[in-house]
């Protein structure tokens, strides 16, 4: 390359390098939607950016051109001035955001024209925006950005019996039960009414409720969901803002405090935006403590709700040296959290003979809908310290049903467990030192008392020989495959060579015949190979067969498809003696058929050599 | 007679293979003898036939609990927590050894406990890969890579057509699930084989400031503290808390993971 080229391609690089910083420190004009995909419920949002360096002067700006059948409910300006230091060079850069909210009148597709502006002596545009409008859902309001969706799929409550109707923007909270008994789930939802658009919801002061245990059964992600209701003859959207399940952990009258929530609606195209703060009533729930009657004993009172006992065993049959996994589980509708097994020995039904018991583990499940429901397991150790049938006993757990109102009891049955051979009985605080109090040692868990010590699967596999083999056959087989497609290809292809090496191989083949044929003094069959071979010699030098033509046509065909004459007329001539000795065969002997062998040969000779002219018309 | 000579000298002479079966069957009478100590409260007796098999190069889940256990009975949290570790590192989710992993480290505690103000988070990679097993992991990636390349193969006979739409599909599908699994695995292997970690095994030790006894020392760490390894000097290591904390001590206090 010379250097004059090499000069070009820098400064070119140069150019390209520099150009983006150009449009950086310049002006930035652009228009953007919130969505271009709406429904008719929801509104859109268009914002129109203006960057650009303080030094240069803006003379004008034309707001977009809209159809009329986006209606223009809401109209901002934010200005904007920062210093910037990029690269050591500081300089003021001040933008200008026009907000234009629009509300559709009509499914379609409408499109927003550019909005222009003159900065710098140069005038500059947006890119038209196209805002595709479908159907709203049923009972769906406007609420900018949302997606399009449905109504909320929570249950629709009844309206407050507070409102007069006469208000535009409220919160209310209701509780679904007023009186319920202690440990009971009663749920608490606080919705926002509002007879106007909301563009923003932020919540100012999450309800308190000290005497409760809560789980949050609902709270809105991004944007509300919107159900319609009537309320005092007059229509509101309502939308949850927050559904929590309370469970009192006190008797008397208790009181969740207000949900304080601040939604700015939008009033007009050219008013501002209203911030209006809303607070909901607070909550009064009066707790009911548990009945004394009935009490049945070893009753804990957060055992409240719903409750169904199962116990399993991993194993029926266990070694003297080994454990069992003991699996107590309580289906729970009601505060799965508080509801607890007692320690084991207390919730089993009589002593519990044989087993050694290990502190349980305890996993839990809680799924939060409308009633909060899930599971505890209780993963208990047993380690047998005699052998023959031993049982693992009854659990029992008396609970209070807030449903009935009484106290019930879930057991379980007994499982026997068979124990093989007779375990060798403890002696952990045999020790000298330190186990002697070792608190821990009688804790933990039981070593493994197996034959071997066990080597690992994973490393077995990935360092062994299997993993050596797994590794490598697989890439080499499907080589082995390639390349044996390649050469099956190969050796299929048909080529001149190969060609003339089966024709080759066939004459030979031919010639061998003939030569038995002298020795059995077969002069008939001797001269019929002889024609053949010639014949099929041919055949493969032209392509096509010959047998069918006479000797005349077929001199006149070699000679046309490039034989010479001398040529043409030997062959025809050695296929007329071998018509003719096959059919006087008296008149040759084995000299005479020696001496046609070496005359085909020398045909064969000649034919492959042949120049062969590739037009068929002459010869035809 | 020569040839028979022959023979029978190979058949008489030990074969690597042999030698091999020999020290498995010993190992595991060690082992077994172990159980056999632990079980009748010879606690220390446990810990020597356990360690002898450890030190024979026996890397195993069910021998690391045992001897962690052993060593709880003895009363040394420090090599009982190094050995609970080592299990776990082998088969994360052993929910035995888990359980008196968290005992352990409840009574280190009560000895002497750590207080690792400001602690890093642990990388982000090694909590995604710690929890699954370099055996998991391998069968994974070589189910996939002999999967990827019979697929290839497949792709090799099947004509133009559905199938042959369906195997392409099913043949990026897997060769992402190769590199994933590919990806997890090396990561696994670098965090088990590289990434030095150790637990401190004595129950108290100074952490000196340089690779020497006669340096001051900075701070004290207890049993069953996991620290980093970044550095060795002669019998001296170079260790890092999990708080950024760094300073020296000797090799032998640490049990190396």
């Amino acid at each position: 390359m010379s250097s004059s080229r090499i000069s070009a391609a820098l400064i070119g690089l140069t150019i390209a390098l520099a150009t983006p910083a150009r449009a950086f420190d310049g002006v930035r004009f652009e228009a953007r939607v919130s969505s271009e995909n709406v429904t008719l419920d929801q509104l859109v949002e268009l914002n129109v950016i203006l960057e650009r360096d303080g030094a240069i002067a803006m003379e004008s700006y034309r707001p977009p051109s809209v159809p009329p059948e986006l209606e223009l409910i809401h109209n901002e300006t934010f200005p904007s001035v920062q210093q910037v230091t990029i690269n050591g060079r500081t300089w003021v850069r001040v933008s200008e955001q026009h907000t234009y909210v629009f509300r559709p009148k009509k499914k379609g597709a409408y499109t927003i024209g550019a909005a222009s502006v003159k900065v710098g002596g140069q005038v500059l545009s947006t890119k038209p925006i196209t805002v595709r409008v479908a159907p709203a859902p049923k009972n769906a309001m406007s609420s900018v950005g949302a997606p399009p969706s449905g109504p909320s799929q929570m249950p629709i409550a009844p309206p407050p019996a507070t409102a007069t109707g006469a208000e535009e923007l409220f919160v209310d909270a209701q509780a679904d039960k007023a009186k319920v008994w202690l440990g009971e789930q009663v749920t608490a939802t606080w919705r926002l009414y509002t007879q106007t658009d909301v563009l923003r919801y932020r919540p100012l002061a999450e309800p308190k409720h000290e005497e409760f245990w809560s789980e949050e059964i609902f709270t809105p992600g991004g944007a509300l969901p919107w159900d319609r209701q009537n309320v005092k003859g007059q229509d509101y959207y309502v939308s949850t803002l927050l559904k929590k399940a309370l469970f009192p952990m006190k008797a008397g009258k208790h009181t969740v405090s207000p949900l304080e929530a601040e939604a700015t609606t939008i009033q007009s195209a050219f008013a501002p935006n209203a911030s209006a703060v809303r607070r909901s009533p607070p909550i009064t729930v009066e707790v009911m403590p548990l009945p004394t009657a009935g009490r049945p004993p070893g009753f804990d009172p957060v055992n409240v709700g719903q409750i169904e006992l199962t116990s399993v065993v991993d194993r029926d049959k266990v070694k003297a040296t080994d454990t069992v996994t003991w699996r107590v589980t309580l289906k729970i509708v009601g505060n799965v959290k508080q509801v607890r097994l007692p320690p084991i020995a207390q919730a089993v039904s009589g002593k519990i003979e044989g087993w050694k018991i290990f502190d349980p583990t305890v996993k839990e499940r809680v799924e939060r809908g409308e009633v909060v429901r899930g599971e505890k397991v209780y993963a208990i150790l047993l380690k047998p310290e005699k052998g023959g049938a031993l049982t693992v006993p009854a659990v029992s757990l008396p609970f209070f049903n807030p449903s009935t109102g009484r106290y019930e009891t879930a057991t379980t049955q007994p499982i026997t467990v068979t124990v093989d051979g007779t375990p060798v009985p403890s002696t952990a605080t045999a020790g000298a030192g330190p186990a002697q109090d070792n608190v821990l040692a009688q804790q933990i868990r039981p070593i493994r008392n197996r034959q071997k010590a066990r080597s690992h699967v994973g490393d077995a596999l990935f360092r062994g020989r299997l993993g050596l083999i797994l590794l490598v056959a697989p890439p080499a087989a499907w080589l082995l495959l390639l390349v044996g497609d390649g050469i099956r290809r190969r050796l299929t292809r048909e080529t001149a060579r190969s060609k003339r090496r089966r024709a080759r191989r066939a004459a030979r083949r031919r010639m061998r015949v003939a030569e038995y044929h002298i020795k059995a003094s077969r002069p008939s069959a001797f001269f019929g190979e002889c024609a053949r071979v010639i014949y099929e010699h041919l055949e493969y030098r032209l392509g096509q067969k010959c047998e069918s033509l006479t000797l005349a046509e077929l001199r006149l065909f070699l000679e046309g498809r490039g034989f010479s004459k001398e040529a043409a007329e030997a062959i025809v001539k050695e296929l007329e003696t071998c018509d003719f000795a096959r059919f006087a065969q008296s008149a040759s002997g084995p000299g005479e058929m020696r001496a046609a062998v070496r005359r085909v040969k020398t045909l064969l000779d000649w034919i492959e050599r042949a120049k062969i002219s590739t037009d068929t018309k002459d010869a035809a | 007679m020569r040839v028979a000579i022959l023979a029978l000298a190979v058949v008489l002479l030990p074969s690597p293979a042999r030698a091999a079966d020999e020290v498995t069957a010993s190992t595991d009478a060690t082992f077994r003898r172990g159980n056999e100590a632990y079980l009748h409260g010879k606690h220390k007796e446990a810990v020597d036939a356990y360690e002898q098999v450890a030190a024979l190069g026996v890397k195993s889940e069910d021998l690391f609990y045992n001897l962690g256990n052993a060593y709880v009975k003895l009363g040394q949290l420090g090599p009982a927590i190094y050995n609970y570790e080592r299990a776990l590192l082998l088969e994360p989710g052993q929910e035995d050894v888990q359980f008196n992993l968290n005992a352990t480290r409840e009574a280190a505690k009560k000895r002497g406990e750590d207080r690792l103000i400001g602690e890093e988070a642990t990388p982000r990679w090694i909590r995604v890969v710690q929890p699954y097993t370099v055996s998991l992991l391998s069968w994974l990636f070589l189910g996939a890579w002999v999967a990827l390349f019979v697929v290839l193969g497949a792709l090799h006979f099947v004509q133009p057509g559905f199938l042959r739409v369906g195997l392409q599909a099913a043949l990026a599908f897997v060769a992402i699930g190769t590199v994933v699994a590919g990806g997890f695995l090396g990561a696994r292997l670098y965090l088990r084989d590289r990434v030095e970690q150790a637990i401190v095994l004595p129950d108290a030790v100074q952490v000196k400031e340089g690779p020497d006894a006669s340096y001051t020392s900075s701070f004290t760490v207890h049993g069953g503290l996991k620290v980093r390894v970044t550095e060795k000097e002669q019998d001296w290591v170079r260790v890092r808390l999990a708080n950024g904390l760094e300073g020296w001590m000797r090799e032998r206090e640490l049990g190396r993971l």
